[in-house]
């Protein structure tokens, strides 16, 4: 009896939150761009981080005119099947070319939302993977907090005045006046009514702080993890053990590989953050990822980790380690110590270490400066709009060779270049590709489960959108132009934006400061 | 199941007539004014309970829109023409009448109105506030759809407050029987009461649903409510058959919205959409509350001379044993095929409902006999103080005179 009252109550609240899932640390945003059909889209999505909650999208057409734009959220197991029809999409008044909607989003879980356009130049589709988890909790503000007072404590007067009058004039003949008597009992019954609504209240107030507490353990939070560093064959390794109970009892789906990695980690050095390494630990155990840590400076270091499931959802750990000075290898060539700090070494190999992986001590430039590479030329930053929070933009990545003209980046795991942004105070962390913050391996993901789930269906138009997106996600040849990064910066702020890319087969990172207003 | 009306002491004209004669025209306005403001409150009270069903097949069917659906706008119709309608009547009372009317209730000295015209109003405030308050609720917390909360907690004690002024103003009008009207007004009392038994059932449709009909845990929430409402209304209501009238009346309301609500095409938008939904889903199909209301007005009948507490041992244990000697089976019925058809809708499920739950596989909730049998145990014992409990509110309900 009792499982089957719980599923009934689940039913009654909807509330099918048993697994929580967010990409990146301290923001919910979605930004990515894509073709859908003959038109180039930027989509950002901006989660309000409760859950049910309307999710405000807006696209911002970046070829071509459509004449019509729908948006239909999908969640990843259950697919179109079971999602309610595609709602349009309205045009921004005074923003040509840009359109918006809000779009319900019931469950914490990962949603492909499909943005569909219509236009002159055809039909298409473009799929944004989106994961929803209740990241927050609203405070009540004083004009709300003092209407409610106000209501509430009219509603006890009434209730007291109410009972009173009933007790005292209630049962009497019309015109009769009420004796001494009656007006006793109507106090008592009075006093009574308020040691009643004393204990609604308590009973009341307790109910909300149980419902609150329900909620703040239903928010989400990284999975939890147990860090280590040890010293071992004079090498530092560094191993992540995943502690969480959901992954532990295997509530969560299967990791997948996410440009060729099951977890890409970032150390970036605290306070001054002048170090990162971008490491890909060996799973060497169903819980446990392994690396061998590069040489980089001791010290306090921001770890993130990055898992992608094969939902489609992505989960940053996040943890902070204390790195230990490089061990002198004694029997290694001349000047062993300064061999294993130099922070440009590229040629670190070890059965733990990952032909991906890259590290370096940084100088943060100022976004728009030329920053020297180690191998010649330079690296610019720049955003080809006004930077301001929560405005969809395109971080450009602009490499020159020594006589200042732009060279082509080599493909770092299959893209132009990789970009990490830290809010300075650590409360945002993103990991960026030229596709948007997406990640791409989870938006050919929903769209292949989508092909399956739609087999039945007419799915021509879907089976061409998923060709061209796995065409695209294909590692080709670089143009000599900027690359460019769909991206929002999701709050005001000073930001530290490490930029990696890959010329003459060596992994060169750059580090920018860019101020949010 | 025909009820009629019991002749009331002053219930007959020529009386009414003969004895009233000087003060005939003042009192007469003042009844029509009464009266006016009882169908007033009983429509308000009628249109929450509608706008109420409405809501609940809208969230099963469509799944969350804006405030302004439909279905809230019936139900904050009832909030705003029971506060108005009863606010109105108040401050003519206390500020335009030179002499204040001797057949209301006072409160803070100054504002006079009937008893159940203070409730109404006090419903009405509830209600207004639980909406800034649920507001903010899904705001904060997001769990908007969550049935049982405590903003919707005020907002239900806002309904409870309207139906139960539209059945205090009825009784009272049904006590002081000094209007032409009386004769009708036992109707009136017992079509309010059906109302507030629909209300009692629609809270409990959680623990009503049809997979639950063989598990103890559906008779123990059945006798804490329905003795109460039962009984209350037998007592209260001057008709032959009272309890079987109001049954009456919630079977009806609920049979309505089994047949009617799938008359209109709908989709859901929201999802996960797990059913295949094209028309409204109505509420489940009635309780068969009236033959335990029958035999409620039958103990009454017969045990007037008895004891408080020896009526409520009758009327819990007829209430049970009744109830389930013809739902038990009735439960089989209704998760056969037989009764997936348009005049039971058996086979309506909210579009978010996951297939392998047992109401859309057709299974009873499995539970031990022993489990079952102490279910029953306290069921008898909640039926009796559900049924006492409903006695006192009765016996208020006929003391009430304003």
């Amino acid at each position: 009896m009792r499982p089957t009252v719980r599923r009934l109550r689940m039913l009654a609240g909807m509330l099918l939150v048993w697994i929580v899932g967010s990409a990146h640390v301290g923001t919910n945003q979605v930004v990515l761009e894509g073709r859908a059909g003959g038109y180039l889209l930027r989509v950002m999505l901006d989660p309000a981080g409760v859950i049910p909650s309307q999710v405000p999208i807006i696209v911002r057409v970046l070829e071509g005119s459509p004449t019509r734009v729908t948006i239909r959220a999908a969640q990843w197991n259950i697919g179109t099947r079971g999602a309610p029809p595609a709602e349009d999409a309205t045009p921004v008044p005074g923003d040509p070319g840009v359109w918006s909607h809000s779009v319900w989003i019931m469950t914490s879980s990962t949603y492909s939302v499909h943005v569909a356009v219509e236009g002159p130049a055809g039909n298409g589709t473009l799929i944004v993977p989106l994961q929803t988890s209740a990241t927050a909790t609203l405070g009540m503000d004083r004009g709300m907090g003092a209407l409610l007072l106000v209501l509430g404590a009219l509603l006890v007067a009434g209730v007291l005045s109410i009972v009173g009058a009933a007790a005292r004039e209630g049962s009497l003949e019309p015109g009769v006046v009420p004796t001494d008597a009656r007006r006793r009992t109507a106090r008592t019954a009075m006093a009574t009514a308020a040691g009643v609504m004393a204990l609604a209240l308590l009973g009341g107030s307790k109910w909300w702080s149980i419902e609150e507490g329900a909620y703040r353990r239903r928010l989400y939070r990284p999975m939890s993890i147990a860090t280590t560093i040890r010293t071992l064959d004079a090498q530092r390794m560094l191993t992540i053990v995943v502690t969480d109970s959901l992954w532990r009892t295997n509530r969560l789906p299967p990791l997948m590989p996410d440009h060729g990695k099951l977890l890409h980690l970032f150390l970036i050095r605290d306070g001054e953050q002048d170090a990162i390494a971008h490491l890909h630990p060996l799973r060497v155990h169903p819980d446990s990822f392994v690396t061998r840590i590069p040489p980089i400076p001791s010290g306090r270091y921001l770890l993130y980790g990055d898992f992608l499931l094969q939902s489609g959802a992505q989960r940053t750990v996040v943890d902070t380690v204390d790195m230990p000075v490089a061990p002198v290898v004694a029997d290694e060539s001349s000047s062993p110590r300064a061999n294993v700090a130099d922070a440009s070494a590229t040629t670190f190999t070890s059965a733990f270490a990952d032909a991906d992986d890259s590290w370096g001590v940084v100088t943060a430039h100022a976004i728009g400066e030329r920053a020297p590479l180690v191998s010649g030329g330079s690296l610019t930053l720049t955003s080809d709009t006004p930077i301001a929070a929560k405005r969809d933009l395109r971080l450009l990545v602009t490499m020159r060779d020594d006589r200042g003209t732009v060279v082509a980046t080599e493909p770092y795991m299959g893209m132009g270049g990789h970009v990490m942004v830290l809010r300075q105070d650590a409360g945002v962390f993103m990991h960026l590709h030229p596709l948007g913050t997406a990640s791409a391996t989870a938006q050919l993901q929903l769209m292949r489960r989508e092909r399956g789930d739609t087999a039945r269906l007419d799915s021509a138009s879907l089976a061409a959108v998923i060709g061209a997106a796995e065409h695209a996600a294909m590692p080709h040849e670089m143009q000599p132009a900027p690359v460019a990064f769909p991206f929002a910066f999701p709050s005001v702020g000073a930001y530290r934006v490490f930029v990696q890319v890959k010329r003459a087969g060596r992994i060169e990172t750059v580090a920018f400061d860019v101020s949010v207003p | 199941m025909s009820s009629s009306a019991v002749p009331l002491p002053l219930g007959e004209r020529d009386d009414e007539r003969s004895h009233h004669a000087a003060s005939l025209p003042v009192a007469h306005a003042e009844a029509e004014r009464m009266h006016w403001l009882l169908i007033s409150v009983v429509f308000a009270a009628t249109s929450v309970i509608v706008g109420l069903i409405w809501d609940i097949s809208w969230h099963m069917t469509i799944g969350r829109d804006t405030f302004w659906t439909p279905a809230h706008l019936a139900i904050y119709t009832g909030g705003a023409v029971a506060g108005l309608a009863s606010g109105a009547e108040v401050l003519r009372r206390s500020f335009v009448l030179r002499e204040r009317p001797s057949d209301g209730v006072t409160i803070w000295g100054r504002f006079n109105g009937p008893l159940g015209g203070w409730l109404a109003i006090w419903g009405a405030v509830a209600m207004l506030t639980s909406a800034p308050f649920d507001d903010w609720w899904h705001n904060a917390y997001g769990l908007d759809v969550q049935i049982i909360s405590p903003p919707h907690s005020v907002l239900a004690l806002g309904f409870i407050a309207i139906l139960s002024g539209a059945v205090v103003m009825a009784t009272s009008v049904q006590s002081r029987a000094s209007s032409h009207r009386a004769s009708r007004t036992p109707w009136v009392v017992a079509y309010a009461s059906g109302l507030v038994l629909s209300m009692i059932a629609i809270f409990c449709t959680e623990y009503h649903d049809r997979t639950l009909m063989h598990s103890g845990i559906f008779y123990v929430v059945a006798s804490l409510a329905f003795p109460f409402g039962l009984v209350a209304a037998g007592r209260s209501t001057r008709l032959r058959y009272p309890a079987t009238a109001s049954a009456l009346v919630y079977t009806a309301v609920m049979c309505l919205q089994v047949w009617i609500l799938p008359l209109f095409a709908a989709t859901p938008k929201l999802g996960p959409i797990r059913q295949v939904v094209t028309h409204m889903v109505p509420l489940n199909f009635p309780l068969l509350l009236l033959v335990p209301a029958f035999l409620i007005d039958v103990v009454l009948h017969r045990t007037d001379s008895r004891g408080a507490w020896t009526r409520a041992l009758l009327l819990g244990l007829t209430f049970l044993v009744s109830f389930a000697a013809v739902q038990w089976p009735f439960a089989d019925f209704l998760m056969s095929d037989a009764s997936r058809t348009a005049l039971f809708r058996t086979d309506n499920f909210a579009y978010m409902m996951p297939s392998d739950w047992l109401l859309v596989k057709g299974e009873f909730a499995a539970e031990p006999p022993s489990t079952t049998l102490a279910g029953f145990a306290l069921a008898a014992l909640l039926a009796v103080l559900s049924a006492r409990a409903g006695l006192a509110r009765g016996d208020w309900l006929r003391s009430v005179r304003r």
